[in-house]
């Protein structure tokens, strides 16, 4: 029996609301610390998790609304089966 | 008393107050991560200190070696410090005693460190060679 799946609904519960241009979607925004550089430079991982249909497109320097937050995309990276993308983002 | 070392590490980190950019955020030895609101900011910490008798004296001749970081954040964090290490350096090089407790300060090397982050960051690492002397029994004391 063939499955049909509902990508939407894995975003339902803990995705933000983003907005790229003309495209208003769910994603998962993640911004656990990091520290770089041998230990001199304390950083937050932006990443945002959506879809690819959505936000796949999107490229290094693109704007991006996520949570009402202004961000800019470092990098986009398509993840297991490539329905979805993870986006670096830096804080504008 | 002091050592000589630490009393010229301090001397360069007072040699640095009013350096471009960074203003009060100046710190000897810092280990603890700058976050995105604390920079730019230099931080000087000593790498090595070499010692050798060239005479029969009871003297030596100290190489320390220390390292003064610019940290800064911005599209590209080496153009972002240039300012800074312009001026850090004029500062350092302005008197190559430190006020007494040395006899030479030279410039060693310049390094980059550049890395992604939630801004690109960078650390600008520029190293001197300070030459200053003591006793062989008393660090803190010129012979």
């Amino acid at each position: 029996m063939a499955i049909t799946e509902d990508l939407d609904i894995f975003l339902a519960d803990f995705g933000v609301s983003c907005t790229a241009g003309a495209i208003t979607a769910n994603g998962i925004l993640d911004m656990p610390s990091q520290i770089l550089s041998d230990g001199m430079v304390l950083s937050t991982d932006y990443t945002l998790t959506a879809r690819t249909s959505k936000f796949g497109s999107l490229i290094r320097g693109n704007s991006i609304t996520v949570d009402g937050a202004a961000y800019t995309v470092r990098e986009t990276m398509l993840i297991d089966d490539g329905k979805f993308v993870q986006i670096a983002l830096q804080k504008t | 008393m002091t050592t000589k070392r630490e009393s010229i590490l301090a001397a360069i980190r007072t040699a640095l107050t009013g350096t471009t950019g960074v203003s009060t955020r100046i710190y000897r030895s810092r280990v603890e991560p700058l976050a995105r609101g604390e920079l730019p900011a230099i931080v000087v910490e000593p790498v090595s200190d070499n010692a050798e008798q060239n005479t029969s004296l009871p003297t030596l001749d100290w190489t320390l070696n220390v390292r003064i970081s610019v940290i800064v954040r911005g599209d590209v964090p080496d153009q972002v410090a240039d300012s800074v290490v312009e001026s850090l350096h004029a500062k350092v090089m302005a008197d190559l005693t430190l006020g007494g407790y040395a006899f030479d300060v030279q410039p060693v090397s310049v390094s980059f460190d550049i890395v992604e982050a939630d801004q690109p960051s960078g650390v600008i690492s520029c190293d001197y060679a300070v030459r200053y002397r003591t006793r062989v029994a008393d660090l803190s004391l010129s012979p």
